[in-house]
């Protein structure tokens, strides 16, 4: 292999690998407050937009990207807190045609909101200083510096929350099947506060993957669309309510497209490949589902 | 019609299993049951009954074992197909078609076992014969008042009367009915009861019940099951004075 | 009451392209077609019970495929709504015989799916404009029958396919096959217990709902003149089931006065404000937690639950009780 090539795959490879891990961020805490409260919850991705927009403002006015990711979280989970309390906690025991029309009211709300404080025009962040610039990972392959960082964050975040499943009380109860209200109900605890919890934890991810994807992309009030219907992909093949089954299904999705994208076109020609490689994903799960129907991890019965 | 002689079971179950991880729910069952019978099914709790049930039904598959109906194997066969065969079942837990009236929850299980359900055109109100088909099971099941009441709006016993009546519409060969008239009040009980009495003969059925003397009033022959075996299988008054039974029971209390 | 609404409603419909400039007529063929969509999906939304995000996608492969024999200079309306509904249909099977093998939110989210890759697909297709689409070259002729391009004509064109078509669904919701579908989405379970295969009847209703939303993308197509990938996007999806909500779930006819109640408002809102969907999400959220009986279940005095097919029945019955001659 030459070494331009070895070059493009590894650079292409971690291109993947950042990209799952940002979309784990994302469909993770879809696919949590989907196993446990039942809630297919098409606001996921406004909130993810939200968060960006948010960092790309408190970035403006501070220039300190933490600030920018700190506000962009609290803002995100105070949006989001209120939202529970007046309407998702209304929409757990609704049935599936009511919770998309309202969860999907509140897309288009919170969208068109978005274009109200921000304008139409779409927003960009630049990378933080200290980040902008490559780092050598092997001597002649050089990979941009933010990215690696981003990547970083996310895989800690990642194991915060494993570590948190595994050895907090929250994480107890939800391993254990949270998904019963009366039985945690009758062993004392507050179900309204636990769900609560859930539905910001999950917001906060998503709200992290948006300000730190923020600098990479243009921050539009479309963009939390796009990203909610990959997490779908996402959820369909790791598994409904399997948060294990979410890591994998997005560095697969993450892999597969960021490959499709770069070497479909060179393979099949620039009319076609573009074509393929967007359809690349949904191939997959198409794919996965003819041979795992309910995905590959499923959590719920 | 029950026929004479050399008949033909309308249900042969030769060494069923049924393995939970390390729980053997069902331990190589033989099971029979001969045409217009009423055969009955009884045991302790926790004795595997509604697990062969669920077996039989298609709605569980089996580790090890043949269920053959009326001569063909069935075993492999799903729920819908096995229902197709004239293998019916009425449940424990009622379930009907709630937004229909009770007419068409029959309609529905009429014009199933008619097939041809692909007609786009004819409006169901061109079809007499199969709305007379319906009435005549709603009657039969004692629902011909409400017909045109929602099944949701029924009382508790009716909506297992309509669930019975549902079953019924599919011409069954073997009705399985897994505690008919659980959640019944006396009355309604008795009904029931007399229905089973006078739908005998027409079909097999397999009747799980906990009350004794419905089980000793109404069933041709008796079959025990303890701990996933059958331990004992035969007339009402065999049954009544076996050992074994009266073990598995006093054992049980 | 209902057939007095009927009628009035009938009346009116008939009526619009006296009502003012062609400006009324081009607004009142949009409500129409959007009406056909919404229809058309409440067949399998509301009678089958099939929560379908996608529905958008048959909408976008018929005015394509308008869209794509125009460009190649096939502009015969007798090929080319044909081939939009054939298509459109294909797309349903294709997209449906997948979809279907699944329940309750994985149905919802892989139609959804689906539905969103053929949007890529179409923004991918640079010679059909990519992103912003392209204009019509030319509107789809009848062999001087009809003249597409006259709003009035245009009207009652779609008038007609309009009636025709909610009438097939009528039909189909009252036929045996409506039994079945109807069942199937009370107690799906009960229902394959009594001997039936479920999923080639939802297959058979997801197809015909495609395509007749590939009969309403044909007309769309040449009403904007315009093909666009905005036509598949999955905010028409969630608009249709807007309507569909608005209108009256399960009453077929209730969906088109959702979407002319739905278009009659965007055309009153927008000029004062570009962000009437702000007000629009809000009013979706209170219809999805307090109002289900829509509109139409309003103006006829038909509770929402109450199916077409329970009328025919009660009459067989009566009928199959009185004594034969």
């Amino acid at each position: 292999m030459t070494a331009s090539a070895a070059q493009l795959l590894i650079e292409q490879t971690l291109n993947g690998v950042q990209l799952g891990i940002m979309l784990f961020l994302i469909a993770g805490g879809l696919t949590l407050v989907l196993g446990i409260m039942n809630l297919l919850n098409l606001t996921h991705g406004s909130f993810y937009m939200l968060a960006a927009y948010i960092g790309v403002m408190v970035y403006g006015h501070s220039h300190s990207f933490l600030l920018a990711v700190l506000g962009a979280v609290a803002g995100a989970v105070a949006v989001a807190g209120v939202i529970e309390v007046l309407v998702m906690r209304h929409l757990y025991d609704r049935d599936h045609l009511g919770q998309v029309l309202a969860t999907f009211g509140l897309l288009l709300f919170i969208n068109e909101m978005a274009t109200v404080v921000w304008g139409e025009s779409p927003l960009q962040m630049h990378k933080p200083q200290w980040l902008d610039g490559s780092i050598e990972l092997l001597p002649g392959i050089p990979y941009p510096a933010y990215r690696l960082a981003i990547t970083a964050v996310g895989l800690v975040v990642t194991l915060a929350l494993h570590y948190g499943n595994n050895h907090t009380r929250v994480g107890m109860l939800i391993r254990a099947g949270a998904s019963n209200k009366r039985m945690l109900g009758a062993l004392g605890v507050n179900v309204d506060r636990v769900y609560a919890m859930v539905f910001c934890l999950g917001v906060a991810l998503a709200a992290v993957a948006g300000v730190m994807v923020a600098p990479l992309v243009s921050v539009d009030s479309g963009m939390g669309d796009s990203i909610l219907i990959l997490c779908f992909v996402v959820i369909t093949i790791g598994g409904m309510g399997s948060v294990r089954g979410a890591f994998l299904a997005s560095l697969l999705v993450g892999l597969v497209d960021t490959f499709g994208r770069t070497f479909l076109p060179q393979a099949f020609g620039y009319t076609l490949g573009p074509a393929l490689s967007s359809m690349c994903i949904y191939m997959l799960m198409a794919l996965v589902l003819l041979v795992r129907p309910e995905g590959l991890f499923p959590a719920r019965g | 019609m029950i026929a004479t002689a050399a008949a033909q079971p309308v249900l042969s179950v030769r060494g069923l299993i049924k393995r939970f991880g390390g729980l053997v729910a069902t331990d190589c069952v033989d099971f029979d049951v001969m045409p217009g019978e009423v055969h009955g099914l009884i045991g302790p709790n926790g004795a595997g009954k509604t697990t062969f049930i669920a077996q039989l039904a298609g709605l569980l598959g089996s580790d090890a074992g043949r269920i053959v109906l009326c001569g063909r194997d069935i075993t492999r066969l799903k729920a819908p197909r096995r229902a197709a065969l004239g293998l019916a079942r009425s449940y424990q837990i009622t379930s009907i078609f709630p937004d229909f009236t009770a007419l068409e929850n029959v309609l529905t299980a009429v014009a199933v076992k008619a097939g041809h359900c692909f007609r786009f055109w004819r409006p169901v109100r061109a079809e007499t014969e199969l709305t007379a088909r319906a009435l005549a099971i709603l009657d039969l099941v004692g629902l011909a008042d409400a017909r045109d009441k929602p099944a949701r709006a029924l009382a508790h016993g009716e909506k297992r009367l309509l669930d019975l009546g549902i079953a019924l519409a599919t011409e069954p060969r073997l009705l399985l009915l897994d505690e008919p008239m659980a959640g019944m009040g006396a009355h309604e009980s008795a009904e029931v009861q007399e229905l089973l009495d006078g739908l005998r003969g027409r079909f097999a059925m397999v009747l799980i019940e906990h009350d004794m003397d419905v089980v000793f009033r109404l069933c041709d022959r008796i079959s025990v099951m303890a701990s996933g075996r059958l331990i004992a299988s035969g007339a009402p008054d065999a049954i009544r004075s076996n050992p074994e039974v009266r073990l598995a029971y006093l054992g049980e209390d | 009451m209902r057939k007095l609404t009927l009628a009035l409603i009938a009346l009116a419909a008939l009526a619009v392209p006296f009502m003012g400039s062609a400006y009324v007529s081009v607004v009142g063929a949009r409500i129409l077609i959007y009406g056909m969509l919404a229809m058309s999906l409440d067949l399998i939304l509301g009678y089958g019970g099939l929560v379908s995000f996608g529905h958008a996608a048959y909408f976008g492969v018929g005015a394509y495929t308008v869209g794509i024999l125009a460009f190649n200079g096939i502009t015969s309306g007798f090929i080319a709504f044909p081939a939009a509904v054939v298509a459109a249909a294909a797309i349903a099977v294709a997209i449906g015989a997948f979809s279907l093998r699944t329940r309750g939110i994985y149905f919802i989210m892989l139609t959804l799916a689906f539905a969103q890759m053929l949007f890529y697909l179409a923004i991918g297709q640079q010679q059909l404009g990519g992103d912003d689409g392209m204009p019509l070259p030319h509107h789809d002729s009848f062999g001087g029958l009809v003249n597409m391009a006259s709003p009035a004509q245009f009207y009652y064109v779609t008038l007609a396919l309009l009636a025709a078509t909610t009438w097939l669904a009528h039909r189909l919701v009252r036929s045996r096959f409506g039994l079945v579908l109807d069942a199937c989405r009370q107690n799906e379970t009960r229902l394959l217990t009594v001997g039936i295969s479920t999923y080639r009847y939802k297959l058979a209703a997801f197809v015909v709902a495609g395509a007749i939303a590939g009969l309403a993308g044909a007309l769309i197509a040449n009403l904007e003149a315009y093909i666009s990938p905005n036509f598949l996007d999955w905010r028409v999806s969630g608009e249709v089931i807007m309507m569909i909500v608005m209108g009256g779930i399960g009453t077929l006819l209730g969906p088109v006065v959702g979407a002319a109640l739905y278009i009659i408002l965007e055309e009153i809102v927008t000029p004062f404000t570009a962000h009437w969907m702000a007000i629009l999400g809000p009013m979706l959220v209170l219809a999805a937690l307090f109002w289900r009986r829509g509109v139409w279940g309003m103006l006829s005095g038909v509770p929402a639950a109450a199916r077409t097919a329970s009328a025919s029945v009660a009459a067989a019955a009566d009928a199959a009780a009185k004594p034969q001659a």
